[in-house]
């Protein structure tokens, strides 16, 4: 916790023994309620980019559930809470799974609908008092164990207490390995996967995690409001006020719901009183306004217009390539060591094209093994498929490793890397609002990482590898400086090193230097000899022939979604089947 | 067999009136690809406009009407040029927040202008019922369905039989090819957004007639729309038009053989069915070169 | 045109500058573009005369496409100058371009699939204002009998050669002076690549200016009078005729190798 994070703390807990107007307190204590709800809202939709708008749901079901427990069974919130938070955590499980696959849209569209299916069932359902409502029992009035007080002050500290764990929940997320990894299936889900992170496991924590937390706040509504239906909780338009608490705020931060929270319902306070009567609405005109043109002109909320005046570190000045240290050498024929990756009669087949027809190749240990070839001839198909982003429709592929042969086939992109398979992509994948660092933190070994692990910080052993790589690549200038503020051929370096991190045995490069200007080309050059004589194979495709035959012991030539001509580099460049290939019939 | 015919034609015609409400919606979702969650906010204050045309000016609902659908049209062009203009190229979260804010803007000026009671008109071509191989329906839904009928008519023609029409096709197709073409695709995004909300409007004074207005009655609509729009596929004239008919025979059917309580549970059901099997659309288009 | 890839670029340079001013349509000098922060052309310097077709080849990743994506305004340049006739062409936008006499065929499917055939053709005249819309229309279908056949079908039911047919017939609505086409006759077999490379004949002979980008190389070259050889976003060599293949610089630009 910050400095300054630690005096609000105080100053929020010192504050009901100053200030007595009744009017300021309750509002003090929508600010937490809604706070937690929107720091939970944010868990999923700020770290994890699913972006629901149906969390009205577990808003309403904490209530209900806590309430039902103590007005029919007699059960005290201070446990009824608890077993509320659970329920709701297995609910948004339960949803979760089959709508994290759909897009942005849709999966904003079918939580919506969600929790309009959820009001209208129990608007009907006689046994939480369908639409009349349930009243908590008032009866029992000032018992601490039923949680019900006539003074808000009770009510603020607990509110408070709250909003504080929501708080630090998201705090402690953004602090360790979990809030990388969540920032970067955010960002680039596939790119994520390329690096062997499992993006449902930890979108479905989230889940659960945000519903719970979601589901105190509507208990704790419920017992300060002490009256509840269909409409107060679970009304489709509170849920979009979660979102839009974190978002106009500043999703994917800790301050930014919180911001965006107190400041809504601060201004929604203050218009009322102003403008006379809440029920004109004038505050929600100018919330409708405040959104759009924070949507329009900046982005990421309050907290990002705040950033504006107080810019962070960007890219360091200097010169932008450090020379190479790495002789150009000759490439001398290797013997022939162990097979690492085969690949046989693979088919990929889209409707009637054939855009892959029976691939064959091998790589060996310690190779270099580029693939050439005219536009068309299936090559990033092939890698897709290899990698799992494509599913095959015939063939085989083989990892040979250690522990024995790994079947590839049909296995999603974050197992085949976890198997040590890296890969980068053609068009190039950095994560542009993660920092250069924070790269190389994310590309550490995944498999075998617990969600216990993944809630600590990296261990020293990783962020020594960060830093060595970065050396490296001579990119430890720039180190927090975001991606997006990079050249693209400081890029292409960084999903280089990125892809290194965890010492995968086998790294497949589509295209590594291409786009970039002759000092980089050098440069990526240099580095794969490096990482070659260190012991990592290569699979590489590159339309820059002096690169390509400089670099690789063997070549693939393919056309037509087969290889056509295969050997080592000076025969391919006498060979006139391949030039023909390239200049057509 | 006779509730089931009576449900069969209520659906029908209360289907083709939610095939007009939601016809903008896909409209713009297909051409210019913005998803635009306030739409039934417009719809909304274009049954207010129209109220107080004919309730405050005394017009006719047909003479009210070619102002309501100026106005609408109006709407939706200052609506693109001065905000969805700026987040054409942001990413899908911050044009679901920005719409998001439009839903919040419009309904609440309305509260604030207009107070949140119920206001309804009369319209005496609207009154009393008609009978539709023999099942009794209100005058004014019919009147609806048919100027549903004429809208999707005029669109089609217009679409089908016009340059700007087709050009407006084609940007929806492949605005690259488009632009390629000569086509200021701009202008056409202009247009789709200002015939979006004219048509809103069509539905909205139309609805009047038998449905009262109130800043909140977009809630009632909105998931309809959404459920018409994805069913049937944006991208087409003739995809809202099929998904609001389903969504009100499934509605119709489910309230009048299942549940009155329930029905709308059983229309988000097959919502979600439909997003998690075919989130295209059953007439749903391959988009953009 | 002497065929000697000496040295590549200063000797294209000062080629150029001497073609330049006799009666070229299209000149385009040290041109820099790209995408993002890359930089895919990188000092593309050539001409196109009227009456002539000039192909540009050369391997993948040389920056073919993007250099009619530039011509045409879809992509900004970042350097250098293009001139139609004389006029610069530097940050207009498509629409411009086409009614100053250019037209373009880009590479995929830039047919409108869910369009009739007729439909694609109507709009193919998009910016003319004129009432013979209809009679040129009729007349191209007598020219292209196998569309006039489909003319009421949607553009998606036509075959990828009768698509490539159309999108090549579009042209002759406007009667441009400089066509730009984007590999016209990838992905189709013999029979239609020769059709298409008549009918280009056809736009040479009508004196418009061509200037065609191709995958296959031999094809291209047998139907043009001048090439460009691209490599890595710059011109490596420049000649005419199906001979150059054999030449070193150009097997070079290929397939890499000492100089």
């Amino acid at each position: 916790m910050t400095a300054a994070g630690a005096a609000v703390a105080v100053l929020l807990a010192l504050l009901p023994l100053a200030v007595h107007n009744a009017y300021f307190i309750n509002g003090m204590i929508l600010v937490f309620i809604y706070g937690t709800a929107a720091e939970a809202w944010n868990l999923l939709g700020g770290y994890a980019g699913q972006l629901s708008f149906g969390h009205a749901v577990f808003f309403g079901l904490g209530a209900y559930t806590s309430t039902m427990l103590l007005a029919r069974a007699g059960i005290s919130p201070w446990l009824g809470i608890w077993a509320a938070a659970g329920l709701a955590a297995a609910v948004s499980l339960v949803v979760g799974l089959p709508t994290f696959r759909l897009r942005r849209h849709y999966f904003a569209l079918a939580t919506l609908a969600l929790a309009e299916l959820v009001r209208v069932l129990f608007l009907n359902w006689n046994l939480v008092g369908a639409a009349v409502g349930l009243y908590l029992p008032v009866r029992l009035m000032n018992q601490s164990w039923a949680m019900i007080w006539n003074t808000k002050t009770p009510y603020y500290y607990i509110a408070l207490v709250l909003f504080g764990a929501a708080c630090g929940a998201g705090a402690w997320v953004g602090r360790v390995r979990l809030g990388l990894y969540l920032r970067a299936i955010d960002e680039d889900e596939d790119a994520a996967a390329a690096l062997g992170i499992p993006a449902l496991r930890y979108k479905l924590l989230m889940m659960g995690a945000s519903a719970a937390l979601t589901a105190l706040a509507g208990s704790v509504f419920a017992q300060y409001v002490l009256y509840i239906d269909p409409s107060t909780v679970l009304d489709p338009l509170r849920s979009v006020l979660f979102a839009i608490m974190a978002l106009f705020g500043g999703r994917g931060t800790v301050a930014g719901p919180a911001i965006g929270a107190g400041f809504l319902i601060l201004l929604s306070q203050y218009l009322g009183g102003a403008l006379g009567g809440f029920g004109r609405g004038y505050d929600y005109v100018v919330y409708g306004l405040l959104i759009m043109w924070i949507a329009a002109y900046e982005r990421r909320g309050l907290l990002g217009l705040v950033r504006r005046l107080r810019p962070r570190p960007t890219a360091a000045p200097g010169p932008e390539v450090r020379p190479a240290t790495h002789g150009a050498d000759t490439r001398g024929p290797r013997p022939a060591p162990a097979l690492l990756l085969e690949v046989a009669g693979l088919a990929k087949r889209f409707g009637g094209l054939r855009a892959l027809d029976g691939v064959d190749l091998e790589v060996r240990r310690g190779e270099i093994v580029g693939i050439l070839g005219p536009n068309g001839a299936g090559k990033s198909t092939l890698f897709d498929c290899i990698t799992g982003y494509l599913p095959a429709s015939g063939g085989r592929i083989v990892l040979h490793r250690a522990g024995g042969p790994r079947l590839l086939a049909g296995r999603p992109p974050h197992w085949i890397a976890q198997q040590g398979l890296a890969r980068t992509f053609q068009l190039i994948r950095v994560f542009p609002g993660l920092t250069v660092l924070e790269h190389l933190l994310i590309g550490q070994e995944h498999r075998g990482e617990s969600i216990a692990a993944a809630l600590r910080p990296s261990p020293p052993a990783v962020r020594d590898r960060a830093e060595g790589l970065l050396r490296f690549v001579g990119l430890e200038a720039h180190r927090n400086a975001p991606a997006a503020a990079l050249s693209y051929g400081q890029q292409k370096l960084l999903a280089f090193a990125m892809a290194l991190v965890r010492h995968p045995p086998l790294m497949l490069l589509d295209e590594p230097v291409a786009g970039v200007n002759l000092t980089v080309v050098e440069r990526l050059k240099d580095y794969i000899l490096a990482q070659n004589d260190a012991g990592t194979t290569f699979l590489v495709i590159e339309h820059n022939m002096d690169a390509l035959m400089a670099l690789a012991d063997r070549l693939y030539f393919m056309a037509n979604g087969r290889v056509v001509v295969e050997g080592p580099p000076e025969a391919i460049q006498q060979s006139d089947e391949a030039l023909n290939l390239y200049y057509g019939r | 067999m006779n509730l089931l015919l009576t449900a069969v034609v209520q659906g029908l015609i209360m289907g083709l009136v939610y095939a007009l409400v939601s016809l903008g919606l896909g409209l713009i979702w297909g051409v210019v690809d913005v998803v635009n969650f306030a739409h039934a906010e417009y719809m909304m204050w274009a049954m207010y406009a129209t109220y107080f045309a004919v309730a405050g000016f005394h017009l006719d609902l047909l003479a009210a009407l070619p102002i309501v659908v100026a106005l609408g049209f109006l709407a939706g062009v200052c609506t693109y040029a001065v905000l969805i203009r700026r987040i054409m190229s942001a990413p899908a979260v911050t044009q679901i927040f920005t719409t998001f804010g439009l839903l919040f803007f419009l309904r609440y000026s309305a509260f604030a202008a207009f107070g949140p009671d119920f206001r309804g008109i009369t319209w005496p071509p609207a009154g009393g019922s008609v009978l539709i191989l023999g099942v009794p329906i209100g005058a004014a839904q019919v009147d609806a369905a048919l100027a549903a009928l004429i809208t999707f008519g005029l669109l089609h023609a217009f679409l089908q039989w016009t340059k700007t029409g087709k050009a407006l096709q084609a940007t929806a197709q492949n605005p690259a090819a488009a632009l390629a073409l000569g086509i200021e695709v701009e202008r056409m995004y202009m247009l789709a957004w200002g015939l979006s909300i004219a048509t809103a409007a069509v539905g909205g004074a139309f609805l009047l007639t038998f449905y009262q207005v109130s800043p909140t009655v977009g809630d009632a609509f909105l998931l309809l729309m959404f459920a018409s729009v994805v069913l049937g596929g944006f991208g087409s004239v003739l995809g809202p038009l099929l998904g609001g008919v389903v969504i009100g025979l499934v509605e119709s059917v489910a309230g009048n053989l299942v549940s009155p309580t329930f029905k709308l549970a059983l229309v988000f059901g097959a919502l979600l069915l439909v997003l998690f099997l075919r989130p295209g659309g059953l007439l749903g288009q391959e988009r953009r070169g | 045109m002497a065929a000697d890839g000496r040295g590549g670029d200063q000797a294209v340079s000062a080629r150029a500058a001497e073609a330049a001013p006799d009666g070229a349509l299209l000149v385009v000098r040290d041109l820099h573009a790209g995408y993002g922060g890359q930089e895919v052309l990188r000092g593309i310097t050539l001409c196109v005369r009227p009456g002539e077709v000039v192909c540009v080849i050369g391997p993948n990743g040389a920056g073919k496409s993007t250099l009619l994506k530039t011509i045409f305004g879809f992509l900004r340049a970042t350097r250098g100058a293009i001139t139609f006739d004389g006029v610069s062409l530097l940050g207009r936008r498509p629409p411009e371009i086409l009614r100053s006499g250019i037209t373009y065929v880009p590479q995929g499917i830039s047919t409108l699939p869910n369009l009739s055939v007729d439909d694609n053709l109507r709009l193919a005249a998009y910016v003319r204002r004129d009432r013979q819309v209809r009679d040129d229309i009729e007349r191209l279908l007598d020219a292209f009998p196998a569309l006039r056949a489909r003319r009421r079908l949607r553009a998606r039911t036509l075959s990828g050669g009768e698509r490539r047919i159309l999108e090549v017939a579009r042209v002759l609505l406007l009667d441009p002076r400089l066509v730009l086409l984007d590999e016209p006759t990838i992905g189709l077999s013999g029979a239609a690549v020769e059709f298409i490379y008549e009918k280009i004949g056809e736009f040479r002979r009508r004196g418009l200016a061509v200037l065609l980008v191709e995958q296959n190389a031999r094809t291209a070259l047998r139907h043009s009078q001048r090439a460009y050889v691209l490599e890595q976003g710059r011109v490596r060599f420049e000649g005419g005729g199906e001979e150059i293949l054999q030449h070193p610089e150009v097997r070079r630009a290929y397939l890499g190798g000492r100089a």
